[in-house]
């Protein structure tokens, strides 16, 4: 097979050098870009959130006591004082006197930034594993076909469980679950396969429940899998995305993204992508790719953001480190300033910014 | 690896149209970067990164020619390594550590594949003192023959002026993979586990061919693995003018 003149270019091997002390590759600092953070907002394990009573106590936080008189909390302080209170009797009555004079506060038990959403106070860690919300739609791939459910990867602490009775079979409604199909459940869905689902329930275990009982949920078909970091991916609407160039786009809440080549309208089985349509999966693909190296929010404007900046490019240059720094931090831009022009004055004394853009993206970079 | 069976169609199809997943053509490597001297306790040292495929190889050879690794171990034999001895050929020993990647089975199992296949390849190369090439592998998506040959070929070439090696026999490899009616150089982990076989050529400086190893699940015909060694083989030599490019940049 002759290889065309101009494809030796792309085809020759180009070894760079990197010195001892040289930082490569090079990512996406986002402090050049002027995004600040105010020294309240990001808290390390231990650090006092408030003390103020209005605030409900969400993820990330503890509850301690401290020592009243003292400006110090410590567990060992709150302990006794738990003693005392157990030891002592008619503990009903004294309860509200307790409530007045000792006084606790709020602190964050991970590292991450604070969350205020009207009274309830969190700590979004900037790079966990993924937890897990009902109503979260999740890309994950089947790890066991057991009795009467599918175990499946979703990138969490523990795997993921789909029941049989969560899928939705063909002629769903008229017919009862029989045997026939815990038998044929391979048919459905065999190891390996990839599938879009919803997070119906989240166990006391902290394992997932998921359902695909939903025409837009089930099986993925022809495509590629990217892994980003579960944190960039930005709460939409919608995560399944139909870009102008012909590629879906489905952005799993646990980092697994998917892209395909749309299907067509027809009925007929899925027919072959063509070399064009490969070449702009590769690139949404890279894109994705290296706004995930870059820290960058993933949702639908910013990978559209980065597929028309690369538009040019050829799509194996999509993966060389500078390449992606450039075309990330053109992006990164443009979303600042689409940012600042749509943002509401000021956050809450915690330093809120309107930045939904900087929750994942910065905070990993931090860490 | 686990795949579905759509996905791996889709690599499969997507190599035949010469668009790999990546975007790349089917003879392109990815974009390699090659940091020196980063271990003090080694004779030499290099780290490659191909990608996302990252290997950091150290390169010790023993202080003492002409005394065997045995008589080295035991203790006052200053008798034993004074002798005048014959010029002895050793074979270099190779060691691969996967545990950056995790402790499960998989990594375990690449490790000690790609240990077994080194070691072999390494079998061309015979040095006059005991060489032990230690391979860690801090990131994996594919190409790891090529990545660790790159990275060794460097080290030792930076250890030439203290050693009796001679730069021409160092050998580097290049492995093409066939997937379909395709061949393609520098695959990533997707396309490995697509791919029907594999071939690794090792070549010296000169061009020499030093070693062949096959290994995969198909079957071959003669003409696509001479097609595929021929490819190999030209791929190996760019190589070669690189690492000697950069290395020479850096004496």
């Amino acid at each position: 097979m002759q290889s065309a003149p101009d494809d030796e270019e792309l085809d020759s091997l180009s070894i760079r050098l990197v010195g001892l002390d040289e930082n490569y590759p090079v990512r996406l600092n986002w402090n050049d870009l002027g995004v600040q953070f105010s020294k309240q907002s990001i808290v390390v394990p231990g650090d006092r959130l408030t003390r103020s009573r209005e605030f409900i106590p969400g993820h990330g936080t503890l509850r301690r006591t401290v020592e009243a008189g003292s400006g110090n909390a410590s567990f060992a302080a709150g302990r006794r004082q738990k003693q005392n209170d157990d030891n002592a009797e008619d503990n009903d009555e004294d309860d509200e006197d307790e409530d007045e004079e000792g006084a606790w506060e709020l602190a964050a038990s991970v590292a991450g930034r604070q969350h205020v959403v009207n009274k309830l106070l969190c700590v979004l860690p900037g790079r966990s594993r993924y937890a897990g919300e009902i109503g979260d739609v999740v890309v994950g791939r089947v790890q066991e076909v057991a009795s009467r459910r599918w175990r499946i990867d979703a990138n969490a602490r523990l795997q993921a469980t789909l029941h049989l009775s969560g899928v939705l079979l063909p002629g769903e409604d008229l017919r009862r679950k029989s045997e026939e199909d815990e038998r044929a459940m391979r048919a459905v869905l065999a190891e390996g396969d990839l599938v879009s689902a919803e997070v119906q329930s989240v166990q006391a275990d902290g394992s997932l429940v998921l359902h695909t009982r939903n025409a837009r949920y089930g099986r993925l078909g022809q495509g590629t899998l990217v892994r980003v970091p579960p944190a960039l991916i930005k709460r939409s609407k919608t995560h399944f995305h139909s870009l102008p160039c012909g590629v879906t786009l489905v952005l799993g809440m646990n980092g697994y993204c998917w892209c395909g080549p749309t299907p067509g309208q027809s009925d007929v089985r899925e027919p072959l992508a063509s070399p064009a349509d490969r070449s702009e999966v590769a690139r949404v693909r890279a894109c994705v790719r290296l706004l995930a190296v870059n820290h960058v929010p993933l949702y639908d404007t910013s990978v559209m953001q980065a597929y028309e900046v690369a538009r040019e490019s050829p799509v194996a240059l999509l993966s060389r480190p500078d390449e992606q720094l450039r075309v990330a931090r053109l992006v990164a831009e443009q979303l600042l300033t689409a940012e600042v022009g749509e943002a509401q004055p000021g956050g809450g004394g915690f330093g809120l910014h309107s930045g939904d853009l900087i929750s994942g993206g910065a905070l990993s970079a931090v860490h | 690896q686990l795949l579905s069976e759509p996905e791996r169609q889709y690599i499969f199809d997507s190599v035949q149209d010469a668009v790999r997943i990546d975007g790349r053509q089917c003879l392109a490597y990815r974009q390699a970067a090659l940091r020196l001297d980063l271990l003090c306790y080694a004779t030499a040292s290099a780290q490659v990164s191909l990608g996302e495929t990252d290997v950091l190889v150290s390169v010790r050879e023993e202080d003492n020619p002409g005394a065997t690794a045995q008589q080295q171990g035991s203790t006052g034999s200053v008798v034993a390594a004074a002798q005048q001895q014959q010029p002895v050929s050793h074979p270099v020993s190779v060691w691969v550590d996967c545990s950056c990647l995790g402790s499960g089975p998989e990594q375990q199992q690449l490790a000690d594949e790609a240990q077994a296949h080194l070691s072999s390849l390494y079998r061309c190369l015979r040095t006059p003192t005991p060489v032990f090439v230690d391979i860690l592998l801090l990131g994996y998506d594919g190409d790891l023959l090529d990545a660790a040959s790159i990275a060794a070929s460097a080290a030792l070439m930076r250890a030439l002026p203290a050693s009796l090696l001679s730069a021409q026999a160092l050998p580097l490899f290049a492995t093409v993979h066939r997937i379909g009616s395709q061949q393609i150089v520098d695959a990533n982990q997707l396309e490995e586990s697509c791919s029907m076989a594999r071939v690794t050529v090792g070549v010296d400086s000169n061009g020499r061919l030093v070693a062949c190893q096959t290994c995969g699940e198909g079957s071959l015909q003669f003409e696509s693995m001479t097609e595929m060694i021929e490819t190999g083989v030209r791929k190996a030599m760019m190589l070669h003018d690189s690492v000697a490019k950069l290395v020479a940049r850096v004496l």
